[in-house]
């Protein structure tokens, strides 16, 4: 079938749009299109931030081949992601499901929704004075009821627990924001649909997991997906927790990436791990839709 | 939409982001400075000073509420007082802000008097310096400066000079001078009848003395590595010598062969072993070991000189602080007087708008009356000639005034590569935290130096 002509009103109309876009266009494009193209340049070249920049083509690239530091960087990277995936996301549908049913639900949502409001460094710093070996409130009270041995544990100080200590602050401080997005999920199922199953001779639990559960899936594999870019990208909570230390164990690409920039000065070797994280999370988003996808349920 | 609007479309907003581009950019032009200063502004000449005015951004290493900062706002209102035009601001750019100030040096606005962006360590002086932004004082240093004789430069200790110069040309102006030592809890000392040690086997009974009586002989941070790769700087510059860990550093030589590793090493090793570290140290930043110190909780702690300043609000009024110098060992062959240690050198951005009003600030800070406030209120060293030493630090400037030099602060490592960094400050972590033996850690350190080295 041949397509129609649009009508000189119609063309009109579309005209219009332009200069209403051309603003937004014009910041996106100097804020962020601009310094993503100068990011992709800088990337394949040497440069200290000062002086001008030398081409060295993808020689930075092939660098990050041969750097154990980046190669750890990324398995520590993908422990925080998943790691925080699994306190998170059981915490958050937890809570979004329970302060529902509870009869002062709101009052709870609120309650673990407020340290969102703390800045990211207020709420690191105050996680690092909780657990402080010498001074923390958590060793006081561990002391105090005759835990000694658990009190002498440095949490932020052993390779095998500052990545958990980072984890539970960053899904402390944020929890109560998915636990928002599970509650708005939760709300949405019909209200019909479980009471016919408790009806029907469901749990608690039963209603969840074969009524609620499917009906959120869409809300929670979006989650997912945005959970998966903040971890890898994650960066705040471990510089200020733990500089990714003790012995590297918290070193996450995010970090490695600011030191290499701005403590080294290498911009160049900088700007290609920051490509390639891009495109790990570009590519990542990706598969993980793709794996995720299911037929949505109507209802 | 067809191709003739898109192309429209699209040259107009080419138009747009080039002026709005060349907006952001025309201030890298050399605009007109703000100050209505003209000729000379330091008054050193004899003649009448040439008036001031204008705005002048200072860089504060420490933020608001903190006691340096607090005694650079009062330099600030005398400052404005006596240049009535000057207004000054004061922004913080110490530790993780660097970068913010980075960022504006790149920008072509960056504060007038700032602290780094010089490297004098490095032959070329670092990026900032080779790259032309950083102002050379080299014509104002050899004017008279008030309160004392002869010219700028020459009121600066001669140790401290080459660590505001690349080559003969200077671009940095001493504020103070910091060294590490130890600090130690002289009322501890006294009841547990220890005197400040002179040799590694002094620290060493010092500290099993005090181990025995229950009592934390040493605190350290663990979470930040300078801090705990001083133990093994000092060891090692008295082992092995300035020359050798340099080159080794640089790659140029294999440490692990150098006369006197193997013994730094085992040095170490020994501290660790003997459990003289307060518990816990592994999880503490530097604030709470330093409060541990003050508390008493520990007995000594290997520190910098900014200690006392940095720490003043929450020191007991009672506290009896001594230093010593890191003791010599016996049979080393390395540097047995050795001192770590560097200046804060303020240096003015060669592109700022207040370039006058930056020197005469220099200049304002130097003076003798400003130098020993800053000596008595903050226990810090001056840089300049016939200022008095606060207590335990009169060797320092004694010996920068016969122009003996520093070995520079964490061997100058935290401007190098991450790399380099991690070859030389991990291996050290994993000694003190008990996962390698000394001789462990002397090969991962030697191997992974040359292998960041290429």
């Amino acid at each position: 079938m041949p397509r129609r002509r649009p009508t000189l009103l119609e063309r009109q109309r579309r005209r219009l749009v332009v200069p209403f876009l051309l603003p937004a266009l014009l910041l996106y494009g100097l804020f962020m299109l601009y310094p993503a193209f100068t990011t992709f340049y800088v990337a394949l070249t040497e440069w200290d931030g000062v002086n001008a920049p030398e081409w060295v083509g993808g020689g930075n690239f092939g660098r990050l081949l041969d750097d154990p530091l980046f190669t750890s960087t990324i398995t520590n990277t993908i422990v925080f992601t998943v790691l925080g995936a699994l306190v998170l996301f059981p915490g958050a549908m937890f809570f979004g499901y329970v302060t529902q049913r509870l009869r002062f639900g709101r009052f709870y949502r609120f309650l673990i929704l407020a340290p969102v409001a703390l800045s990211v460094t207020t709420a690191a710093l105050l996680w690092k004075f909780l657990v402080d070996p010498n001074f923390g409130a958590l060793q006081s009270i561990l002391h105090a009821i005759g835990l000694d041995s658990l009190a002498s544990i440095e949490l932020l100080g052993r390779p095998s627990t500052a990545m958990l200590m980072v984890v539970l602050a960053t899904v402390w401080h944020g929890i109560g924001l998915w636990m928002t997005f599970f509650a708005a999920a939760v709300e949405r199922v019909p209200a019909e649909l479980k009471e016919s199953a408790t009806l029907d001779g469901a749990t608690s639990f039963q209603v969840f997991r074969f009524v609620v559960w499917p009906l959120m899936w869409e809300v929670t594999r979006t989650l997912l997906v945005l959970w998966m870019i903040q971890g890898l990208q994650t960066f705040a909570f471990i510089i200020a927790m733990t500089n990714g230390g003790p012995l590297r164990a918290t070193e996450v690409i995010g970090t490695y990436l600011y030191k290499v920039a701005f403590a080294s000065s290498e911009f160049g070797y900088g700007a290609a791990i920051a490509v390639v994280l891009f495109a790990a999370i570009l590519v990542l988003t990706l598969l993980s839709q793709r794996l995720t996808r299911r037929e949505s349920e109507q209802y | 939409m067809n191709r003739r609007s898109i192309l429209r479309g699209t040259a107009v907003a080419t138009a747009v982001m080039l002026s709005l581009t060349a907006c952001i950019t025309s201030s890298d032009d050399g605009d007109e400075p703000e100050t209505e200063s003209s000729g000379d502004a330091t008054g050193a000449t004899g003649e009448e000073p040439a008036e001031i005015t204008g705005d002048l951004e200072v860089v504060s290493f420490y933020p608001e509420g903190s006691p340096d900062h607090e005694r650079l706002t009062g330099l600030a209102d005398e400052f404005e007082s006596r240049h009535p035009g000057v207004t000054v601001t004061l922004t913080f750019g110490g530790g993780q802000d660097t970068p913010q100030i980075e960022a504006r040096w790149r920008a072509g606005d960056p504060p007038e008097v700032n602290y780094g962006f010089m490297d004098a360590a490095a032959a070329d002086g670092g990026p900032w310096v080779s790259g032309g932004q950083v102002m050379s004082l080299n014509d104002v240093m050899q004017e008279p400066l008030e309160g004392y004789d002869g010219t700028w430069e020459d009121a600066i200790l001669p140790g401290v000079r080459p660590l505001i110069s690349v080559g003969d040309e200077i671009y940095g102006a001493p504020e103070s001078v910091t060294t590490l030592q130890f600090f130690y809890n002289a009322a501890i000392f006294e009841e547990q009848g220890i005197e400040p040690p002179q040799t590694f086997e002094d620290l060493v009974a010092a500290a099993d003395t005090l181990k025995a009586a229950g009592i934390a002989p040493f605190t350290v941070t663990g979470t930040f590595l300078p801090y705990l790769q001083m133990y093994w700087d000092y060891l090692a510059l008295r082992h092995i010598g300035l020359d050798g860990l340099q080159q080794a550093i640089a790659g140029e030589t294999e440490l692990a062969t150098l006369p006197g590793a193997a013994e730094a090493a085992a040095d170490l090793q020994r501290l660790v072993d003997g459990g003289y570290f307060l518990d816990g140290f592994r999880g503490v930043d530097f604030t709470s070991a330093q409060m541990s110190f003050f508390q008493g909780d520990a007995a000594m702690i290997l520190m910098g000189s900014w200690l006392i300043g940095e720490m003043a609000a929450a020191i007991p009024a009672d506290f009896q602080v001594g230093t010593f110098p890191f003791p010599t060992v016996d049979g080393g062959s390395g540097d047995q007087e050795g001192l770590f240690g560097g200046t804060n050198a303020q240096v003015v951005a060669q592109d700022s708008e207040n370039t006058d009003a930056a020197v005469a600030w220099l200049r304002f800070i130097a003076e003798p009356e400003n130098q020993n406030a800053y000596v008595e209120g903050t226990g810090g060293i001056s840089a300049y000639t016939g200022i008095a030493a606060p207590e335990g630090f009169e060797d320092v400037t004694a010996m920068l005034e016969e122009g003996a030099a520093f070995a520079p602060s964490y061997m100058g490592i935290l401007a190098l590569s991450q790399e380099v960094q991690a070859a030389y400050q991990q291996p050290i972590a994993q000694l003190f935290f008990g996962e390698i033996d000394g001789e462990q850690m002397l090969t991962q350190m030697s191997d992974g130096l040359l292998a960041a080295a290429g």
